[in-house]
């Protein structure tokens, strides 16, 4: 406002000067200003003044009402209505001046205000944002209820005028004369304004403070009633017919300076009107008032908005084509290196004057970029509002807590932030905060706490946004998933609670019991996350049942240039952003401990005692290149994705260089593989590769062979593979955690409680058309077992079994991919392999095949029997996997047989050479020396030639049975079999004991 | 239609658009591959800092290619208010700009043969060929 007026005010003065009419002069305005870019300056402007009434009034309403508040509240209603009146903006007017009058009383009385007065402000707030916002329609916009409202509010209780204001100006009295009354009245006839000026001048400013010719200057604009000039004071009485803050520029004095007085006037004190200073030299003289203590409120406000003072107001076109051209110079720089690279040597001195420019355009590209930045306080500075609004319409007392205001993100982060934030925020008043009595029930404070923090954290800004309510039912949000068929039920007794958790940002969930105006309709949460993640942020949830919840947002502070290394594939340039890139490492061939090593086909490689898979560039891009030349350096860029660490095997690695990341086209958005084009040094397109979506891809190339009902969120980092196990959680009714092998599991399905049948002491399913037998492991188990109470249960059905049996737990809990050492000492029972402990919690690893003889003794007793050896024959068990070889060996030593234990066909052939075995049993695939390679190593070693070999594998193919059986394998048994198992391996022994007979 | 089209050749047919709709003609393009993208998508471009993206209108038109494209001339349209990316397409052989009028065009006949005959606006019988108006907003609409 301050910038219009003073535009205005000059080309008025000058024309005053010139001795123009007023009338005159309003006609040049008109025609030399452009109204409609004024309007514009006006209506932002005025957005910035209701934005500080908004915060004074909401300051006021917690208690922090003090004077300066109020006088700021009352100068940017003041401004609203100086600046209205001069684009004729009547309704504007009225309803600003409503608010400036019970303003003014309010101060006077120097009370607090109720509730009823600030309802009625904050209300009239709104209709004036509503009217800047369409400022051309605001002479329609009806007012009279908010007018109604600030009248009662002004007559409902009485603010007198206190007595003696603590802080309010101590002006010095004026002689005035006796008939002032009349002056003003004829003063007001001829259409002017009476004014008292007032001024005290500080002596070590005194020199400059007023200048000498003030008087002469008075007259020049109007008529001295009266003046009084001391030695360091000034008290002036004149009619003119300008505005007071015409009047204050156009004497060069502060407006606080200037106090209008009307007729009807008792004292001039109440008419106090005070306005923004205009950041004239009188800032400083106020400021040193302060220290005096004669005029605290001027003194604070000049120290407080001073700051402002030194910021501009540039158009956001122009800020943003500067950031363009930011962006284009780092470009250019990129481009001008790398063609006067190969000169360096020939032009003396190139290399620095490169190097001075390539500073210069580092900083200069800071500094832009740093224009872009805005403070958090932009978006939150609205909230305080919205959780107050909120909490008056649920009925529930939410207090906001704000912390990390001034932390600085992108412009375009900042406005993209504004209704995801707005979003989270309602839903915690909403369905995160209990109801008063709820809240009663469950003593905690009536006052809920919403706190919204902010922190940097490495190069990204995190927002948390908690509450202390109830916190995420996540029994209901499973319900809701699959009354909503967003989930089956077998898909979901698979879900961890961190899954179901994350089933809030699904397209079309709402918990909430019922929808409400305020949120609940069911849109919301996955708008808000794919808004966050358009900006490149993500949202992550964490909720404790019945201590609240909490969002946590990552953002970018900035989005535009990113560091980044170019590396080729498939005879292309890629760019891979430096975030995602741990390190790189050169393996040379013949390395022995870093080296490309082939698990079940899948390329891994082992970096300090972690398993990293591997995939190369152009492969996942859907290129072909021929293989990784083994035999040669290869370097493996270690890339970090969102939740994964993968090694990515690229044609070549060029420089790093700064990009500038330009968001993907409309016609390609169907490559999720890039998170963005942009232009390389040498002008060429290239595509920001997005490792987040390369990751996932490949990975589950890895995992297709798993059973697709489950979902796996392995452990992050990949232990050694040899001994990584999967296990799936589950509990039963009592409290103990469960664990099963996952490769054991064929699926897992949800099931009613009302669906099970007991026949006999035996209780039986109807699952898919045929009788399933159920077992529940608590039945069989020295563990507790309590009733259940819960309608959905979950069942799991095993793999490879005889009899086709279903194991009934009450609830899945996870699956985990992990390296646990199973103890089998500790807990010991028959049905348990031991006890491991997997996230810090003790887990039973069920034996399944042991639970299932458990439950039908009579089915594997005659097995049993017929199994039973009492001779001390040994078997050599060449198996890698751990879980495999415990099974195996259990079944084996349950059958009377002595067990040695080989890891790979190595291992296998240096124990044969030192012990007596009698007959081998090996697995197949095996690092190091296969199956195959070691039973032809067998069979050509005079020692061992007829030795009976069998094969164990988990892969039942005819042709790979007939490979085995070439390269040497007497018999080709299924792993896991048992009964099979043991037969085969007595026949062989028989079958040997035979032969040397 | 009336107007001026800019005609090109592609696989042998002559092509044409509206001129208006044209921004600006270049010869031996350098552009980047998008592996992963639809056919029809022939990859990007930098234009002057600006990312165009460039069909391959053959493809889309399903003409049938002979052989494998030589020259690398492309068409880059306009950017129109509402399009957030700016697009372009080879063409085998620039034209003409030609003058159209009303009588000379032509009802699209029944059957174009394998050509998809949704992106054809308009036949115009010239003296010694015929003349394919594209449509271009079903073309970069889709």
């Amino acid at each position: 406002m301050t910038l219009l007026t003073k535009r205005y005010t000059r080309r008025k003065m000058k024309d005053e000067t010139d001795g123009f009419t007023l009338v005159d002069m309003q006609g040049e305005v008109s025609c030399v200003l452009d109204y409609e870019a004024l309007l514009g300056e006006f209506v932002n402007e005025g957005l910035t003044h209701v934005q500080r009434i908004e915060k004074g009034l909401l300051d006021a309403e917690r208690g922090l009402q003090d004077t300066e508040q109020i006088n700021a509240v009352f100068r940017a209603a003041h401004s609203i209505k100086g600046t209205a009146g001069f684009f004729g903006l009547k309704k504007m007017v009225e309803l600003s001046h409503a608010m400036e009058a019970l303003l003014a009383k309010i101060r006077n009385s120097g009370k607090d205000m109720d509730s009823v007065t600030i309802d009625a402000l904050l209300s009239a707030t709104d209709k004036l944002k509503e009217m800047l916002e369409n400022v051309k329609d605001s002479e329609n916009t009806e007012v009279n209820a908010q007018l109604a409202r600030l009248t009662d509010a002004l007559h409902y209780k009485q603010y007198p005028p206190a007595a003696k204001k603590s802080s309010g100006s101590t002006r010095r009295d004026f002689n005035i004369p006796g008939n002032y009354k009349e002056i003003i009245r004829d003063a007001k006839k001829r259409g002017q304004q009476v004014y008292q000026l007032n001024l005290s001048l500080d002596k070590s400013s005194g020199q400059n403070a007023v200048s000498p010719d003030l008087v002469s200057k008075i007259k020049s604009i109007g008529n001295v009633v009266y003046c009084d000039e001391g030695c360091n004071e000034l008290a002036c009485l004149f009619t003119t017919v300008l505005e007071p803050d015409l009047v204050a520029l156009a004497l060069d004095v502060s407006e606080a300076d200037i106090q209008q007085i009307s007729d009807d006037a008792q004292k001039p004190e109440d008419f106090n009107v005070f306005k923004k200073s205009s950041g004239s030299r009188y800032s400083l003289e106020e400021t040193s008032w302060s220290a005096k203590g004669e005029n605290g409120v001027m003194a604070a406000y000049g120290g407080t908005e001073k700051k402002e003072d030194e910021r501009v107001r540039v158009d956001v076109a122009l800020l943003d084509s500067l950031v363009n051209l930011g962006s284009e110079i780092v470009l250019g720089r990129n481009q001008l290196f790398r063609r006067l690279e190969k000169y360096a040597a020939a032009i003396p001195e190139l290399t620095a004057s490169l190097q001075h420019i390539d500073r210069l355009t580092t900083e200069l590209q800071e500094k832009i970029m740093r224009t872009r930045m805005q403070p958090l306080a932009n978006v939150f500075d609205k909230l305080p509002r919205l959780v107050r609004d909120l909490g008056k319409s649920t009925g529930k007392n939410v207090q906001l807590l704000m912390e990390g205001k001034d932390i600085e993100l992108d412009k375009s982060i900042i406005e993209a932030l504004a209704d995801p934030l707005v979003h989270l925020i309602r839903n915690a008043v909403d369905h995160g905060v209990e109801t008063l009595e709820e809240r009663k029930n469950t003593e905690k404070s009536l006052t809920a706490i919403i706190s919204i923090k902010a922190h940097r954290e490495g190069g990204r800004a995190v927002i948390s946004v908690s509450d202390d309510g109830a916190g995420v039912n996540l029994e209901s949000v499973a319900r809701k998933a699959i009354q909503q068929n967003i989930l089956t039920p077998g898909q979901l007794a698979a879900m961890g609670d961190k899954e179901r958790l994350n089933l809030l940002f699904h397209p079309g969930f709402s918990t909430s019991k019922q929808i409400t105006d305020i949120s609940g309709r069911g849109v919301g949460l996955d708008i808000a996350k794919s808004n966050i993640e358009k900006i490149g942020g993500n949202i992550e949830v964490s909720s404790v049942w019945g201590k609240g919840t909490t969002f946590r947002l990552r953002l970018p502070l900035t989005l535009v240039v990113v560091p980044s290394l170019i590396v080729e594939a498939a005879n292309q340039q890629f760019v891979l952003p430096q975030v995602n890139l741990r390190e790189i490492v050169r393996i040379t061939p013949g390395d022995k401990i870093r080296k490309i090593e082939y698990i079940n086909g899948y390329r891994v490689l082992n970096l300090r005692g972690e398993l990293l898979p591997i995939i190369n560039l152009a492969e996942c891009l859907g290129k072909t290149t021929g293989n990784i030349v083994e035999c040669s350096i290869t370097r493996v860029l270690i890339v970090r994705s969102e939740d994964r660490v993968f090694g990515l095997t690229v044609d070549r690695i060029y420089d790093r260089e700064d990009v500038l990341v330009k968001p993907v086209p409309q016609y390609i958005k169907e490559c999720k593989a890039y998170s963005g084009v942009t232009i390389l040094g040498d002008g060429k397109v290239a595509m920001v590769l997005d490792p987040d979506s390369l990751a996932p891809a490949t990975m589950s190339m890895a995992t297709e062979r798993q059973d697709e009902n489950l979902t796996y969120i392995g452990q992050r980092t990949l232990g050694t593979m040899a001994e990584q196990q999967e296990f799936l959680l589950f509990k039963c009714s009592g409290p103990e955690n469960f664990g099963i092998n996952l490769p054991l599991v064929a699926r897992v399905d949800e099931i009613d409680a009302d669906q099970l049948q007991i026949i006999g002491d035996k209780e039986y399913v109807n699952y898919e058309g045929s009788i399933l037998r159920i077992l529940r492991p608590e039945d069989y188990l020295p563990v507790k077992k309590l009733a259940s109470r819960r309608s959905k249960l979950c069942l799991l059905i095993p793999k490879s079994v005889k009899y086709p049996v279903g194991i009934l737990v009450e609830r899945i809990q996870d699956t985990v991919q992990t390296a646990v050492d199973i103890n089998e000492e500790d807990i010991k029972a028959k049905g348990l392999w031991g006890s491991a402990v997997i996230h810090d919690k003790i887990v039973l690893i069920v034996n399944l095949y042991d639970l299932m003889e458990l439950a039908d003794p009579e089915r594997y007793v005659t097995e049993q029997e017929t199994g039973r050896h009492d001779c001390c024959q040994t078997v050599l068990l060449v198996e890698d996997t751990a879980f495999f070889a415990m099974v195996v060996r259990q079944y084996l030593e349950g059958a009377g047989y002595q067990v040695l234990m080989a890891g790979n066909g190595e291992e296998a052939l240096n124990l044969l050479g030192k012990c007596a075995v009698d007959v081998v049993v090996s697995d197949i695939s095996m690092p190091v020396m296969n199956g195959l390679e070691l039973v032809k190593a067998i069979r050509s070693n005079e020692n061992t030639v007829s030795l009976p070999v069998i094969a164990l594998t988990s892969l039942a193919s005819a042709r790979l049975e007939q490979e085995g059986l070439e390269a040497g394998f007497n018999y080709y048994e299924l792993k896991l079999d048992k009964t099979n198992l043991l037969k085969k391996v007595a026949l062989a022994l028989s079958e040997r004991e035979g032969r040397l007979a | 239609m009336k107007g001026r089209v800019l005609t090109f050749y592609l696989c042998g047919v002559l092509c044409g658009i509206d001129v208006s709709r044209a921004k600006e003609m270049n010869r031996n393009v350098e552009y980047t591959v998008v592996p992963g993208a639809a056919n029809k998508i022939a990859g990007l471009m930098n234009l002057r800092g600006q990312i165009i993206t460039l069909f391959d209108l053959a493809t889309i038109l399903g003409f049938s290619r002979l052989e494998k494209r030589r020259e690398m001339n492309c068409v880059i349209l306009k950017a129109r208010p509402h399009d957030s990316d700016q697009a372009g397409f080879f063409v085998d052989k620039p034209g003409d700009v030609i003058e159209v009028t009303a009588d000379m065009c032509e009802a699209l006949p029944a059957s174009l043969g394998d050509i998809e005959s949704r992106f054809i606006r308009e036949v115009v019988k010239l003296e010694d060929s015929i003349l394919l108006v594209l449509d271009l907003d079903k073309i970069f609409g889709a």
